[in-house]
């Protein structure tokens, strides 16, 4: 019993194996019956033939072979079965299948037969050989053309041979004609050698002869290439006479010098002699040089065919002719110039003999003085002095006459001109009496009278603006500085001989003086007009001065200007009073809004809960059940809401006692640390509720002056904020820290752990009145105003920093 | 009917929430709010029917105030718009 089961299982593992092997491999498997119907097709046989899976069972086995196949198909199963002779039985062949589709592929089938119960089944091993086929077929294909090609290439290379015969015997035949003609070249070359010869020993001949002259020879072709050329070339140009040849002009002297001497080099190539003198320039590595040239034409059948050319330096020669030139030219000018000078200069020169009569004069004294040169000529210079200066110019002559050639006498004196008027005139005289080709005094004279006056006016006006108490500042034309008087000296520090000669803007404007008011000043200045400005002045000491500036133009006779009298008066103490009153505007008007905002604010939180207590009492009287809900929690927000405008008039009571206080401060010296320490005692409770801790850090004995009660609320109101917003997540930590800085006074920093706040978006309204930051919180916005309050009522500062989730810090800066 | 009161001043909204009760309007159609966020959070979160058909809108409020919640509601304001009014409750102003 056991063992049957045991075979059970084996067959069926073993049909079970088969089963697996024959549906998952790669050929097709095919089992018919003696009847040639199948009774098996593996998965393969569906995939190759195109049949769906399962439906080839049962049919006839000719349907997977093509028609020429099945009768000799039948034939064979029916001769098996009679004979039992296997004729295919165990073989491979070679037959033809049938697709479903119809179509017919070449197929590889090995057979096999075994009895099973009596009857005989066939299984077909079956592998699609259609790719090998055709593989087959493409071979073959390809091998056939090779052959063709083969034959192909076989009949070429027979013709190539026969051309190769046909070619040597050519070839062949040339040698032969080549050794004859080598032959007589060889004759012919050693007649020519020897007249090459002979020309190459009278070439040379002539090449050293050309070499050795410093001059450039040369034959240049009708090109304008170079043909010949001598030594001389190589040295100018630092290229060898090999590389010249050949080459065209324009290569080897460069373009300047080509085209300086293209004209000559064209005219001779017409056939003219030509001879050339230029400054040649041969660029910059070469430079220039003064060149005579000589061109001559060669000629052959009538042709030009080329050109001698034969260059010679003559710098040298040409340089000495033209520095004579020049110092003639030279010597014209100066004469020319010295004659000009004396006859058209602004100055009169004038001859005098010992006499002091005119030898000479000038032609330029006749636009000067209105005299032409022969009325004074012989007349004696006195005649046209002023009595007044007769006696000075007498004793100044007397001094001329006994110095030197080459010492020069000043004289200022009054003349008379040709109109009768007098003007005065600076003589500078030299006495040449001695020297040979002059024999004469000669005299420089010009027309000082404008200055003379302008001095004689600046002293005038000077006289009279020293004594005045104002500042005064004489300017000239341009706004230099001529004269100052004592009163702005001492008002801007500056002594008159720093200041003379420079523009009062250059030294005294500074920082803060306006840009665009000096500039209009300047403007103004240039107009010729009075006018006066405000301007902000340095002194030297670098203190402030403003000053009010009085300009008057002064004209001389024919209306130029000539100077400004500028009275300077000191307008500071002015500017400081309006400045004063500006900052008290300013002032005001912050004082001004500030008082608004706290109207305002203060209307809205007196009037929020007046309103609310309107509403309730309204809402109680017409609650008719007096034990109802609403009735009993409208009482308790009416309590409440009492309670809070109380609060509200207490804040404000104590806002306005500090504001009135703010002018009258109490000032104590109030020593930090115990108000610090009281501050906590009170607080202790709620410090404790929440495990809050405090860390002091001051300095000891650190104190500032103020107000202990402001101090105490400052302190307060800064902790129980702190204790109020505190963080939930973590256990509130304050730090309180005193110092002493040198710049600010004393530093208060108090900062803790809290919720903090966003800078960004409360900033500085964090020190508003009624100003509220977080939801929830019993807060009244009251209190960091108080403490801004009452920092700033000690003349302190403060500031705030935070970071939601971090905490908060303020600085407090007392004096 | 839905109406929302937004007021920080517990007083206020008690007050407002009495007055409608009392000219007739359902208790359970009036949502009071101490701050705009919650109102806000409530309106983002919840569907079209939650919608309020007024909003009574006190201004000055710590954290968002009053004129910050429109903003704040723009995304919704498209379908806000069709049935909701919003009235500013304030003593703020002079």
């Amino acid at each position: 019993m056991a063992k049957s089961i045991k075979t059970k299982i084996e067959v069926e593992f073993h049909e079970a194996r088969f089963e697996a092997i024959v549906q998952t491999a790669s050929d097709v498997i095919v089992i018919s019956d003696e009847n040639s119907i199948i009774v098996f097709a593996n998965k393969k046989t569906y995939e190759v033939f195109g049949y769906d899976e399962g439906t080839l069972i049962g049919s006839n086995l000719g349907v997977l072979m093509s028609e020429r196949y099945r009768k000799g198909h039948k034939v064979g199963v029916r001769r098996f079965l009679d004979t039992g002779n296997p004729k295919l039985i165990g073989h491979t062949v070679e037959i033809e299948g049938l697709r479903k589709d119809g179509t017919v592929f070449p197929l590889e089938l090995s057979l096999s037969a075994w009895k099973e119960e009596g009857r005989y089944f066939f299984s077909g091993i079956i592998r699609d050989v259609t790719e090998r086929k055709q593989a087959l077929a493409e071979t073959e294909k390809t091998n056939k053309k090779l052959q063709e090609q083969q034959e192909e290439l076989e009949a070429a290379n027979e013709e190539l041979q026969a051309a190769l015969e046909e070619l040597q015997i050519a070839e062949e035949q040339l040698r032969e004609a080549n050794e004859e003609l080598e032959h007589r070249v060889e004759v012919r070359t050693r007649e020519l050698t020897e007249s090459e010869r002979r020309v190459k020993q009278s070439e040379e001949e002539l090449r050293l002869i050309t070499d050795a002259m410093p001059v450039l020879i040369s034959y240049i072709r009708s090109d304008g290439t170079f043909g010949v050329v001598n030594k001389a070339h190589e040295d100018l140009f630092q290229i060898s006479r090999e590389e010249i040849i050949g080459k065209s002009i324009k290569e080897v002297i460069g373009e300047k010098a080509y085209d300086n001497s293209f004209p000559f080099i064209e005219k001779a190539l017409k056939g003219e002699y030509v001879e050339s003198e230029i400054l040649q320039d041969y660029g910059a590595k070469i430079g220039k040089m003064w060149r005579r040239a000589f061109f001559v034409p060669r000629r052959e059948e009538g042709r030009v065919i080329g050109i001698f050319a034969l260059v010679e330096d003559i710098t040298v020669l040409k340089n000495i002719q033209l520095e004579q030139e020049l110092a003639n030219q030279k010597l014209r000018e100066k004469d020319a110039f010295y004659q000009a000078l004396i006859e058209h200069g602004s100055d009169i020169i004038t001859l005098f003999d010992e006499e002091l009569n005119y030898i000479y004069c000038g032609g330029s004294i006749l636009k000067e003085l209105g005299y032409k040169p022969e009325q004074l000529i012989g007349d004696n210079a006195l005649n046209f002095i002023h009595p007044e200066d007769i006696p000075m110019i007498k004793e100044y002559w007397i001094k001329t006459l006994s110095s030197g050639e080459k010492e020069i006498n000043v004289a200022e004196f009054r003349f008379k001109n040709a109109k009768g008027e007098w003007r005065w005139l600076e003589a500078r005289g030299s006495n040449q009496l001695q020297n040979p080709s002059v024999r004469a005094v000669i005299f420089s004279s010009r027309d000082i009278t404008e200055r003379v006056k302008s001095k004689q006016e600046l002293e005038k006006l000077s006289l009279v603006a020293s004594k005045t108490t104002n500042g005064v500042l004489i300017l000239d034309a341009e706004g230099r500085i001529e004269w100052l008087n004592e009163g702005l000296t001492k008002n801007t520090g500056y002594t008159f001989s720093e200041v003379v000669g420079k523009l009062p803007g250059s030294f005294l404007r500074g920082e803060d003086t306006d840009k665009a008011n000096s500039k209009q000043l300047e403007e103004k200045l240039k107009q010729g007009k009075p006018f006066t400005g405000e301007v902000l002045w340095y002194r030297k000491d670098g203190e402030k001065l403003w000053v009010l500036l009085d300009f008057t133009p002064i004209f001389n006779e024919v209306g130029e200007l000539t100077r400004y009298i500028v009275i300077v008066t000191d307008i500071s103490e002015r500017k400081q009073a309006e400045e004063n009153q500006l900052q008290m505007t300013n002032d005001l008007f912050r004082h001004n809004k500030d008082l608004q905002q706290f109207n305002y604010i203060v209307s809205h939180n007196l009037r929020s809960p007046v309103s609310s207590i309107m509403g309730l009492a309204d809402l109680l009287t017409t609650t008719e059940d007096k034990n109802s809900e609403v009735f009993n929690v409208s009482l308790g927000y009416l309590k409440k809401t009492a309670d809070q405008l109380d609060t509200v008039l207490k804040d404000l009571n104590q806002i306005l006692s500090i504001r009135n206080k703010k002018a009258a401060s109490v000032n104590e010296k109030v020593e930090l640390i115990p108000v610090c320490q009281q501050v906590i005692e009170t607080l202790q409770e709620p410090l404790n509720e929440c495990g809050g801790k405090v860390y002091l850090k001051i300095e000891e004995g650190i104190s500032v002056n103020g107000n202990k009660a402001y101090l105490y609320s400052i302190f307060y109101n800064l902790l129980s904020n702190s204790i109020k917003y505190r963080s939930p997540d973590r256990s509130l930590e304050v730090n309180i820290k005193c110092y002493n800085n040198i710049d600010s006074g004393v530093v208060i920093s108090f900062s803790d752990n809290g919720l903090g706040f966003d800078m960004e978006k409360v900033g500085e309204n964090i020190f508003k009145l009624y100003k509220r930051f977080h939801n929830n919180f019993e807060g009244k916005g009251i209190g960091l105003y108080l403490v801004k309050t009452q920092v700033e009522a000690m003349d302190g500062q403060i500031e705030v920093n935070s970071r939601v989730n971090v905490g908060t810090t303020f600085l407090i800066y007392l004096k | 009917m839905k109406i929302f009161i937004i007021d920080d001043e517990e007083v206020n909204l008690f007050l407002t929430q009495r007055m409608l009760v009392n000219s007739g309007l359902k208790e359970g159609g009036i949502h009071p709010f101490l701050n705009a966020e919650e109102a806000l959070h409530y309106i983002q979160t919840g569907s079209d029917e939650d919608y309020p058909d007024v909003i009574l809108l006190d201004l000055n409020m710590p954290v968002m105030d009053g004129w910050e919640l429109p903003d704040a509601l723009v995304p919704q304001w498209e379908r806000l718009r069709e049935k909701c009014r919003i009235y500013i409750l304030t003593s703020s102003l002079p």
